[in-house]
């Protein structure tokens, strides 16, 4: 990615006003590039400080009597999950920014891939960013599996033809981001799904799909 | 004072206390930082009842998640302004209701006397709003307008372009313009990292 090119990007990005698939393009070059790294974070205080120019106002004093009631375990607990596309950068923008060992190299352009929940898991959703030969997957709403079960990663061919992308268990959070071993030459695949899989994994997709997406 | 010592402490040290359960160090950090939340939230929304709910979300996943935060990342207001604000639009979107005007002209910083902060805090948060005001007021109106939407609505550059019927490039050369004047601003006063 143009370093040029990337000083707006950058700026739009620790504004938060790319669209998904641009914002996590950026990240996946933030991932491999240090530098660029860095100016981001100055963006990114920068943007921050704009929540001053809000005009200062209280809260009732009742939401604080409302915090510690519940955080004394009188309200139910009540999860909420994060917005769509935002959690999903904010899980990318958390991983890259902070997680420099990565490993991701600095060449050609990320490659985005959305995924879609697939039957055994019509809420989830999730993205797989590509770049050289490294890839992330970042994933929404998928519930942890149960005891004894993980996720699989499959690449499959034209063919139909599977290799494992690896195995992963999600937490109990809203998203999750893991890395994926991608298959070389990834031109040879054209799909992408993930599945429910017994422990430790299957030599080929033997579960539920949960996740699935198309490479181009 | 009620949080005699909790005062004290910095957000690093609340936000270890809290991880450990400690309801005091909460109510201390909701203290020192729900009304800048909460303005932040207000100004998105423009209706306290929601921005009041997002500010309790937020702070509920700060309860819950204290551990999460790692102070060598940055500065726990980057971190929860974020939040805030990536909650506030979203239930703005969710609303699909028409956006409050954006925040002009600025207004006088209101004393948040009954909120008992540390006297560090009161000053350092003041002196950065009035930095961010000047910052602000120094841009094109073009540059701020792009900014504040940006910002404020949460809409991306796209979205920008097709609302004031401008050209992708001249809303992406605005909105670094912009940043990047801000940031220089804050920079040389010493007010960001």
């Amino acid at each position: 990615m143009d370093h040029e090119i990337l000083e707006e990007e950058l700026a739009a990005y620790a504004l938060g006003a790319l669209p998904p698939e641009e914002a996590a393009a950026v990240a996946a070059h933030l991932a491999g590039c240090p530098e660029c790294r860095e100016r981001a974070r100055r963006y990114r205080e920068a943007a921050a400080a704009l929540a001053y120019a809000a005009p200062l106002r209280r809260p009732s004093p009742r939401l604080k009597a409302r915090l510690l009631a519940r955080a004394r375990g009188a309200e139910r607990r009540r999860e909420r999950g994060l917005g769509l596309g935002i959690a999903l950068i904010a899980a990318v923008l958390a991983l890259i920014l902070f997680a420099p060992s990565l490993g991701f190299r600095f060449g050609a352009p990320p490659q985005v891939v959305p995924l879609q929940g697939a039957e055994a898991a019509p809420d989830a959703e999730g993205y797989l960013i590509l770049e050289d030969g490294q890839a992330l997957l970042v994933t929404k709403g998928l519930a942890v599996p149960p005891e004894g079960r993980v996720y699989q990663v499959w690449f499959a061919d034209a063919a139909g033809r599977r290799v494992s992308g690896g195995i992963f268990r999600t937490q109990p959070r809203p998203y999750g981001v893991y890395t994926v071993t991608v298959p070389l030459p990834l031109t040879a695949y054209a799909r992408i799904g993930v599945t429910l899989e017994p422990e430790g994994g299957s030599p080929s997709p033997t579960g539920p799909q949960v996740l699935r997406g198309v490479l181009r | 004072m009620k949080e005699a010592g909790y005062a004290d402490l910095e957000d690093a040290a609340l936000l270890a206390r809290i991880a450990g359960g400690d309801e005091q160090a909460l109510a201390a950090l909701y203290d020192r930082h729900a009304a800048r939340a909460f303005s932040l939230a207000l100004c998105i929304l423009g209706d306290p009842e929601t921005a009041e709910e997002v500010v309790l979300d937020v702070f509920w996943s700060i309860w819950q998640h204290a551990g999460a935060f790692a102070p060598e990342r940055g500065r726990f207001t980057t971190w929860l302004h974020a939040m805030v604000r990536h909650r506030a639009i979203d239930a703005l979107r969710r609303r699909r209701a028409r956006p409050p005007q954006l925040p002009e002209p600025p207004e006088e910083e209101m004393e948040p006397a009954a909120l008992d902060p540390s006297v560090e805090d009161l000053v350092e948060a003041r002196e950065l709003a009035q930095a961010v005001r000047e910052a602000l007021a120094a841009l094109p109106p073009a540059q701020r307008q792009v900014l504040e939407l940006a910002y404020f609505r949460g809409w991306t550059h796209r979205e920008i372009a097709a609302h004031l019927g401008e050209p992708l490039g001249t809303i992406k050369s605005r909105l670094y313009l912009a940043l990047r004047k801000v940031h220089d601003w804050l920079a040389e006063r010493g007010m960001i990292p």
